[in-house]
């Protein structure tokens, strides 16, 4: 087999979806550096793309674009670039615990932008009642969080509650009151 | 909704300069198919809908790579999502037979309206990969649509991983000859 040939196989499976997970890593970490691979895997991704027509069509949930846009208004990229390489699930300890502290700081950071960014709309838009009331309850809920609790609870903890005061914002800027609510009641009950 | 490939191809391309009606415009016309590419490879809504959220973000993030003259703009974002959604599967891979929903259902080729609504693209495709042995054929699609490895279908045909990696290498060359491209 030549390298040629080997380099096609490779970017073949790659695009298929076969490849195990530590062949599908190093086929990205190579891509990186390997035009030639990244020609073959381009060139791949054409050929079987047509069958992508045959997948079923889904409704998203809702409020998912309104989470996104809630992502990508967040004006600091590194924050963005954080959670971009944040894992949902697994991980060794060690590269968990890094990512934990990655998470801290960047929700620290996210908060305060968030913050700033409420505000800022608020004041630009007050005629926007729906916005600016989704925006006051997530922000008085973070103004209400006692911060002695920052010292208790995890980096894991903080993440989730997080994640959960913008489903609240979100469901309450899709228009969905009781989600809304019940989320935020959850996130005024928690115990730590 | 229904948007013209152009339309899409100018909507990425305002994306890429940060306008934001442009994006929700791309996000309303893909994400019914990208959503559907993502459950099926990843079999749970509640990780579907995290994936879906990433897929959209390296979208804002990456418009401007998208280039209209090497591709639709269709398969450069499925090809997106399906990297974002293969990754996330193998971080708990091998998954078990159960794990995969739908009884692992195939698109029928006896729907004549499905069939009709083929692109030429995917009729070419199609004839080709009717070229293949049946089996060969099914694994093929089974990868491609479920996103199954090698150990996860040498598991369900009871056959060493070496002999499923010679069958898909084979298969896929067999399919590039037949393609000419």
């Amino acid at each position: 087999m030549t390298e040629e040939d080997d380099i096609d196989g490779l970017a073949a499976e790659y695009a298929l979806g076969s490849l195990s997970p530590a062949e599908r890593a190093e086929v990205e970490a190579r891509r990186r550096n390997d035009a030639s691979l990244v020609a073959a895997i381009d060139a791949w991704q054409l050929r079987l793309g047509p069958l992508n027509e045959e997948a079923p069509s889904v409704e998203p949930p809702a409020q998912l674009f309104s989470r996104i846009m809630v992502r990508i208004s967040d004006p600091n990229p590194t924050v963005g670039r954080t959670a971009d390489v944040v894992p949902l699930r697994g991980r060794s300890q060690a590269g968990r615990r890094r990512s934990l502290a990655t998470i801290v700081s960047a929700l620290a950071a996210c908060l305060a932008i968030t913050l700033v960014w409420f505000e800022h709309t608020q004041t630009e838009a007050p005629g926007m009642a729906t916005s600016s009331s989704c925006g006051s309850r997530y922000k008085d809920f973070w103004e209400q969080f006692d911060p002695q609790k920052y010292a208790r609870i995890s980096a894991e903890q903080l993440a989730g509650l997080s994640r959960m005061a913008l489903r609240a914002y979100d469901a309450c800027e899709a228009g969905d009151a009781q989600d809304a609510k019940a989320l935020f009641d959850r996130l005024r009950q928690m115990q730590f | 909704m229904p948007v013209s490939r152009q339309d899409l191809v100018a909507a990425l391309q305002q994306t890429a300069r940060g306008d934001r009606a442009a994006f929700r415009l791309v996000y309303e016309a893909t994400s019914l198919k990208l959503y559907g590419i993502v459950v099926r490879i990843l079999g749970r809504r509640e990780v579907a809908d995290e994936i879906l959220q990433e897929v959209y973000i390296r979208v804002w993030q990456r418009a401007g790579d998208f280039d209209a003259a090497s591709g639709s703009p269709i398969t450069w974002l499925a090809a997106i999502a399906r990297n974002l959604a293969l990754d996330e599967a193998r971080r708990k891979s091998p998954r078990s037979l159960e794990e995969f929903p739908e009884v692992l259902q195939l698109p029928s080729e006896d729907d004549p309206a499905a069939t009709q609504e083929r692109s030429e693209e995917l009729k070419r495709l199609r004839a080709c990969l009717d070229g293949l042995e049946p089996d060969k054929k099914e694994l093929v699609l089974l990868v491609y649509h479920y996103g199954m490895t090698r150990e996860e279908i040498s598991r369900r045909v009871n056959r060493p991983v070496a002999t499923v990696k010679t069958w898909l290498r084979r298969s896929l060359a067999q399919l590039k000859d037949c393609l000419g491209q």
